[in-house]
């Protein structure tokens, strides 16, 4: 453990994995052009967290004593411009989700990796760690302020605020939803994705809460197309039936901010609105962080982009 | 019971022989007949005999036949025909009544007949007489002269001639009168003709009551008498056999009426019974049906039980093989690709020897091989964490094509140099399933066809779209089904492999998933000449998933909370 003179200002990258032979290999990648330490439990990379500060930290899932996701939540708690990155071999629904909610995840990479692509991703974690330490407003962590503390109404509805756009297909949920959520900000509907467009082209939105799938069609493509016309909006994805692909698709493709599953309590989902409210806010007061994290997202394999979508989307833009 | 079945047995038994009986007593007539017209016959030839005897004795008189030839014949006859009457076997003498009137008969017969010697005689008397008379006559007619007053006696002999004449033939009331007067008138001038006449006259009146005797009609009475009693015995009996033939008639009648209403109770009762019959087996098919659905449903469900088993369990292997396996493929990969890139740096740099260079080059192209190897072990993880899809049963549109690649990716070690495969695919529109299930539908029908295959052979996969059906055939050379096997492939645990080698559940799990989707699986094939399986999906379906409740609580009531605080704030 000694510690790096900081002559060459070297981003500093923390490995976690009970498999030693990965953290070497890992080690044998980047090392030359970061400053890596490496981890054999999740206990020991929240103690080197404790007083070393990492810009971005790749974790395994599947450990002994801690997950990956326990690693990501409190390495948030400790060290919250730290970016997160899982990096494994499976893992479990509930994993992916609770990376979502509770690590607040950047990326989601799956073993074996290719090592170019991990280089890139690292790059861009590291990246966006930076933009988020060059600004001096730290954001709000979930796990910080619990959904049920959260004071619901903080923000009174008014047409000043940022409104919050329902995508969903199903209209008696569309209305149940806005019912629930109108009181605190200004809601709208949609019940397609080109609804979505036009909600978006003509109302101030902060927050999109979306259906993981309308008709059948994962909304993968239209959040990723989103990022790029509205860079700072937030997103929170409702699920049924959720789906583990699904997911770590709209988390490296969409940077999603929250996932709820289904039959949703209606406390959480207004305490995740306030903070994807307060997130966007954020945003909005760095339009640069915020072109910076739709910068970094991952780019959509061609057989994932849906071409009349893109499109519309595109054509959007330019309007 | 047992009484019931005697009685039974004895009524059948009793009109039996009352059958018998009846049939019997109207059968009689015939024979019966015969013998009464017999004795009619015999009875009026008996009269005719009697009347030709009448005649015979007039005609005698009339011609003075002294041969009485045809009177002696007549009589012959006549007393034979009489024998043959009194014979037993004519049956005349059989009832009291009959025979009392035939005997009155034979013996007024043999009378007459016996009278027959006296009428002779007393006949040749008066010839006699006559002769006598007529010799007379003539003596007295040759004796006159033509004179007035002979005239007279001639003509008075000559009337009592014919006076005498038809006096002894048949007298008539004024015969005799009149030869009393003509006698008379003669006073005596011809005492030996007078005595002559005299004499005709006393020989006719001895032969006229024997004549008389001989032919009154007593007999012919009796014999009328006879025949009329013969008659009346013909007409009894017709009376009586009439009488059993109506009965028979009545008897039969009733008979057939009691056999038909033995029919009807009968028919009835086999209806009944028919009917009972019927009913049972309809109950026993339809509880046979019951179990049978029963059994079947079970069979499903425990197919389902057992398939949701395996797959889970299937999943949880894929997920730990996958991390097992990616963890340390993620650092060899890694670090093969790492030692290509330092190799190449050291190359780069150069000043190796030409053996190391050699080596240098080599190990790069080993390198690059392993890195190979690994993307393919890559490939297979991945492609069996896709198939078992284990986070990934929700119904979304699915590329069908997509299905049929991944599938035959996974069956590429079971195909691999022994089964061409043959891809005809056209464009299919995004089809709403549940991809997993139907991946696993795919899996089952090229295993099943390559299994099908012994040594070489092709599975054939096409793809369609019709109408607003997707449409998949997958066809292979195998061995094919005969019909009894085809009759049950769909039944879950039914196999043809050994033990071990299927458990028969794989046609069954897929004729549940495509069912699930709305589809259908038809099935085509012949012994020796492969099987074709078709499935016919609909494009547009309602999601198989099931609905999730948008909230956990009511949001009514979670809205009212949550909104109090901001009213309070
Ligand atoms: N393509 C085919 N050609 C000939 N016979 C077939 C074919 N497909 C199925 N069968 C017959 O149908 C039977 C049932 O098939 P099914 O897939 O349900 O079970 P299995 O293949 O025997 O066992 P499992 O699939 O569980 O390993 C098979 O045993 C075989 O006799
Ligand atoms: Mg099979």
């Amino acid at each position: 453990m000694t510690a790096q003179p900081p002559i060459t200002v070297r981003p500093r990258l923390l490995f976690v994995d009970d498999e030693a032979r990965i953290l070497v290999s890992l080690k044998s990648i980047f090392r030359t052009d970061y400053d890596v330490r490496t981890a054999n439990s999740g206990a020991e990379a929240i103690e080197i967290l404790r007083d070393w500060p990492a810009d971005v930290l790749v974790s395994d899932q599947r450990m002994p004593e801690m997950t990956g996701v326990d690693v990501l939540r409190s390495a948030a708690a400790i060290r919250p411009d730290t970016t997160r990155i899982l990096l494994t071999g499976y893992s479990d629904l509930e994993a992916i989700i609770g990376s979502v909610n509770d690590g607040e995840i950047f990326r989601f990479v799956s073993k074996p990796w290719r090592r170019n692509e991990l280089r890139d991703t690292v790059a861009a974690a590291v990246r966006t760690t930076a933009s988020a330490l060059a600004s001096n407003d730290p954001e709000p962590i979930a796990i910080q302020s619990p959904p049920d503390a959260q004071p619901a109404g903080e923000t009174p509805a008014n047409s000043d605020q940022p409104g919050v756009l329902i995508l969903d297909a199903d209209a008696a949920e569309r209305e149940a939803l806005r019912h629930v959520l109108s009181a605190d900000r200004p809601t709208y509907v949609a019940g397609s994705f080109y609804d979505a467009l036009e909600q978006i082209k003509t109302h101030r939105i902060g927050t999109v809460i979306t259906e993981s799938s309308i008709g059948g069609e994962p909304v993968t493509t239209l959040v990723n197309g989103l990022h790029q016309l509205r860079p700072g909006l937030v997103y929170i994805v409702l699920t049924g039936q959720p789906d583990a692909q699904h997911i770590i698709d709209l988390i490296n493709y969409g940077q999603i901010y929250r996932v709820l599953r289904k039959p949703i309590n209606v406390s959480v989902l207004r305490g995740a609105v306030n903070l994807a409210a307060r997130r966007h806010q954020t945003l909005e007061r760095r339009p640069d962080r915020a072109r910076q994290l739709t910068e970094e997202l991952a780019p959509l394999p061609p057989e994932r982009q849906n071409r009349g979508l893109f499109a519309k989307i595109r054509q959007f833009l330019q309007a | 019971m047992f009484l019931r079945k005697w009685i039974a047995v004895l009524a059948v038994l009793a009109s039996i022989a009352l059958l018998t009986l009846l049939v019997v007593k109207s059968q009689e007539r015939p024979l019966d007949a015969r013998l009464a017209s017999d004795q009619l016959a015999q009875v009026n030839y008996a009269t005719r005999l009697t009347q030709q005897f009448s005649r015979e004795i007039a005609r005698t008189r009339i011609t003075r036949d002294t041969s009485f030839a045809a009177l002696d014949g007549t009589a012959a006859l006549w007393t034979s025909a009489d024998e043959r009457l009194a014979r037993p076997e004519t049956g005349l003498a059989a009832q009291p009544e009959t025979n009392r009137t035939l005997n009155r008969y034979l013996a007024l017969a043999a009378e007459r007949r016996d009278g027959l010697a006296e009428f002779k005689a007393a006949q040749l008397h008066f010839i006699a007489a006559f002769a006598r008379l007529r010799i007379e006559a003539e003596h007295i007619l040759a004796s006159l002269r033509p004179s007035d007053a002979d005239q007279s006696s001639r003509t008075q002999v000559m009337t009592l001639l014919d006076e005498l004449a038809s006096y002894g033939l048949q007298a008539n009331p004024n015969n005799g009168g009149r030869i009393y007067s003509l006698m008379a008138r003669m006073n005596g001038r011809h005492p030996t003709f007078e005595q002559a006449a005299r004499d005709v006259r006393a020989a006719k009146d001895e032969l006229q009551p024997i004549a008389d005797a001989l032919t009154d009609s007593a007999p012919v009475e009796q014999l009328n008498a006879l025949g009329a009693l013969v008659r009346d015995t013909i007409a009894v009996q017709d009376a009586r056999i009439e009488h059993y033939t109506l009965a028979l008639a009545a008897f039969a009648g009733a008979l057939l009426l009691v056999f038909s209403l033995i029919g009807l109770r009968l028919r009835g009762s086999f209806n009944e019974l028919d009917g009972i019959n019927a009913n049972l087996e309809k109950l026993v098919e339809e509880r046979t049906d019951e179990l049978n659905r029963t059994l079947q449903e079970l069979r499903m469900q425990q197919a389902h039980l057992i398939q949701s088993e395996k797959l889970s369990s299937l999943g949880q292997m894929v997920a730990g093989v996958a991390h097992e396996i990616n963890t340390p493929l993620g650092y060899a990969l890694s670090n093969v690709e790492t030692v290509k890139e330092s190799i190449a740096l050291v190359e780069a740099a150069g000043g190796l020897s030409e053996d190391a260079q050699e080596r240098v080059v080599e190990a790069d192209v080993l390198l690059e091989d392993s890195m190979h190897g690994m993307h393919q072990i890559d490939e297979l993880v991945k492609s069996l964490k896709n198939f078992s899809r284990m986070d990934r049963s929700t119904t979304e549109l699915f590329n069908l094509n997509d299905g049929l690649d991944t599938a035959l990716k996974i069956c590429q070690n079971q195909l691999k140099g022994r089964v061409e495969i043959e891809r005809d695919f056209a464009e299919l529109p995004a089809v709403l399933c549940a991809p997993s299930q139907i991946n696993q539908v795919f899996l089952n029908l090229i295993n099943n066809g390559a299994q099908a295959i012994e040594g070489t052979g092709l599975i054939r996969i096409e793809t369609r779209h019709e109408a607003d059906q997707a449409v998949i055939r997958i066809s292979d050379s195998g061995c094919g089904m005969d019909e009894e096997t085809r009759a049950h492939i769909f039944e879950p645990f039914f196999t043809t492999k050994a033990v071990g080698e299927g458990t028969g559940l794989g046609l069954s799990i897929v004729f549940r998933i495509i069912e699930d989707h709305g589809g259908r699986i038809t099935v085509d094939s012949t012994p020796g000449n492969g099987s074709e399986f078709t499935i016919t999906l609909p494009v547009r379906q309602s999601a198989a998933s099931s609905p999730v409740a948008t909230f956990a609580a009511e949001p009514e009531a979670s809205l009212s909370i949550g909104s109090a605080t901001p009213a309070g704030a």
